[in-house]
């Protein structure tokens, strides 16, 4: 249902919201020696109590007033789909850490999508700090707006212009490190089998 | 276009810490892309994605972009919600890249309701 790895992501790091958090680590790690592509969402929010923790994978359980909870069922249907897996870990009163596994050459892996635009969505939901990096095997990118805050002495993170620089900071380091890059594998796997 | 650079960072706050003296007011428009996660699967990033680029056009620094989560509808979704000073805000459904970029340029810009998408008015408030 979510066509993106980053939409996930997105979802993923507004439920931290949703529990109160004001900082938000995401951390993503492409590491194509061991096939494995490591996703963490972690932040400093009310955490899940153990009664929610025991359902929280069943996609018709949710603690909002609303009929089904389907963000991390559905995240985690990625990951049993491409043979990987996925791990909460959260104590309560300190934080949740999401972490979610699969495998890198998996035919189902879905791409990971508009990263950037995910980091901006979480920007502009106000009172939050992001801090996102980036490995795709040894190359790293790292982003965080605590310092970009510090830089801007009192101007608004969300003003317009602000926002286009972040937005191509993000964007020109991601391609630096080739992010996302398992899609390649994708496309060449399409034109070929349109070819033969 | 060339790239941007941590000086132009400097360049862009200098800028900005002008204009928000001569403007000392709150934002006129605020506009809400609702982030829930039947809005994230069925698009809401890209109407978000849309309206930045919209707003990127324009010079206006009296609109201010947010997200927020979700607003119970999971059928409506995406959902954008318009509020515009002095008027009751208005929510809008079944968004997608090009609607919301219909809604930005008619209601935000020209202050025109797109009656059509609406899915309704809340009280004034
Ligand atoms: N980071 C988090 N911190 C605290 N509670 C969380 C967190 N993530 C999820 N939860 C709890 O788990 C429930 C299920 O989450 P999810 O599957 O995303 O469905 P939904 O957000 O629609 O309820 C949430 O309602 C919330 O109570
Ligand atoms: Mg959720």
């Amino acid at each position: 249902m979510m066509k993106e790895l980053s939409m996930h992501i997105l979802d993923i790091a507004e439920n931290s919201i949703s529990a109160g958090a004001n900082f938000i680590d995401i951390s993503i790690k492409e590491d194509y020696k061991r096939d494995i592509l490591e996703i963490c969402i972690k932040d400093n929010g009310k955490g899940i109590n153990g009664r929610i923790l025991k359902k929280i994978d069943d996609p018709f359980f949710t603690t909002k007033s609303k009929k089904v909870g389907l963000g991390i069922s559905l995240l985690k249907e990625t990951c049993d789909m491409c043979d990987g897996s996925l791990a909460i870990d959260s104590s309560l009163g300190k934080g949740t850490l999401i972490k979610a596994k699969l495998r890198l050459d998996h035919i189902d892996l879905p791409p990971l999508g508009d990263m950037v635009t995910t980091i901006i969505a979480l920007i502009l939901r106000g009172n939050v700090d992001i801090r996102y990096s980036h490995k795709v095997d040894e190359k790293k990118f790292f982003f965080d707006t605590g310092k970009i805050k510090e830089e801007l002495e009192g101007v608004p993170i969300n003003h317009p212009k602000v926002l286009n620089y972040l937005k191509e900071e993000i964007e020109k380091g991601l391609k630096e490190i080739s992010a996302g890059k398992y899609m390649w594998r994708d496309s060449y796997a399409k034109a070929y089998n349109r070819g033969s | 276009m060339p790239k941007l650079t941590i000086e132009d960072l400097k360049k862009i706050r200098e800028r900005a810490k002008k204009e928000i003296a001569l403007r000392e007011g709150k934002a006129k428009v605020k506009i809400i892309v609702h982030m829930g996660t039947c809005g994230i699967a069925a698009g809401a990033r890209e109407c978000l994605k849309a309206i930045l680029e919209e707003l990127e056009k324009t010079d206006r620094s009296d609109i201010v972009v947010t997200t927020a989560g979700c607003i119970g509808m999971c059928s409506t979704e995406p959902n954008i919600t318009v509020e515009i000073e002095g008027q009751p805000p208005v929510v809008y459904q079944h968004m997608d890249r090009d609607k919301a970029i219909q809604v930005f340029r008619k209601h935000v810009l020209e202050g025109e309701v797109l009656t059509q998408f609406v899915l309704a008015r809340s009280k004034e408030g």
